[in-house]
């Protein structure tokens, strides 16, 4: 998908992962600091592995330079979130060329990950762990 | 263990900061309660500070302290006859790889009183140095296994 804002284009994604949703824009542009919900990535997620998981669809298609990434990321914990990041630049990139879909499902990062939190079932303990059985 | 096939090898991701699949293992071994963060976090301070105390490269320091824990045989007990002998095997790669990491960081837990990622760094720089509890443990196991060698003749 192609969109405008404020006279500029960019190709569109939305990232999912656990409970987290990231909302992705890319901008043809040289580069350029990644922004995450208004703030530089290495503001928002203050750990290296954390930020090298954003970069990394872009890494495998050789192409961080001519993206400027701006995301709005919602919900769930910090590492969720940027798996859900990943997510979205990849699904922004297919958007962008599709024939970079197939590179990028080798690496993974087209799939939603469709792992969530079981819920709770009653007359259960958790999701699975039954009460202990006594005979009688 | 299940009793109808072999468990299948798993192949883990490289750990995030040095693409070691080694290290990777390592982490995962180190992890408790599946807080991959929380263990990722030891270990690369614990390389920070091997960084700082000894100058050296501290995945170098790492795959050295791993060479120098890892062993080559082990003793089995074998039952024959009413006697139960210690028989010396010869292990697998993926055998002696995880009794290192065992080895590594059971030493490093048992130094109380210190944060965990000083207890592995100090740890894996003294098995670098062919010294620590880890080494000392691979070293014991290959006299047992020498000890026994007369047994060998029972391995299956």
């Amino acid at each position: 998908m192609v969109g405008t804002a404020a006279e500029q284009e960019y190709y569109y994604g939305t990232g999912k992962r656990k409970t987290s949703i990231a909302k992705v824009r890319l901008y043809l542009d040289d580069g350029g600091p990644t922004i995450v919900n208004g703030k530089p990535v290495d503001e928002y997620f203050g750990w290296r592995p954390w930020q090298d998981i954003i970069q990394e669809p872009l890494r495998v298609i050789e192409m961080a330079n001519r993206f400027r990434v701006m995301v709005r990321v919602i919900g769930g914990g910090v590492h969720s979130q940027a798996q859900a990041i990943r997510h979205g630049v990849a699904r922004a990139l297919v958007a962008y060329d599709p024939g970079l879909k197939g590179e990028l499902r080798r690496h993974g990062f087209i799939t939603r990950d469709a792992r969530i939190k079981e819920s709770k079932k009653y007359g259960l303990k958790r999701a699975r762990r039954a009460p202990q059985y006594t005979k009688r | 263990m299940s009793r109808r096939r072999r468990p299948e090898r798993r192949i883990v991701a490289p750990d995030p900061m040095y693409r070691n699949v080694e290290l990777s293992r390592f982490i995962n071994c180190v992890m408790q309660r599946g807080k991959k963060t929380t263990a990722q976090r030891i270990i690369y301070n614990a390389f920070d500070l091997i960084r700082d105390q000894s100058n050296r490269e501290p995945l170098e320091v790492f795959q050295q302290a791993m060479r120098n824990a890892t062993p080559a045989v082990e003793v089995r007990p074998k039952r024959v006859g009413g006697a139960t002998y210690q028989v010396p095997t010869e292990l697998r790669p993926s055998r002696s790889e995880a009794l290192a990491i065992r080895w590594l960081i059971r030493g490093a837990r048992s130094r109380k009183g210190v944060p965990m990622r000083r207890g592995l760094a100090d740890e894996l720089m003294e098995a670098a140095r062919g010294e620590g509890s880890a080494v000392r443990r691979k070293d014991e196991l290959h006299r047992m296994a020498e000890a026994n060698r007369a047994f060998v003749h029972y391995r299956r």
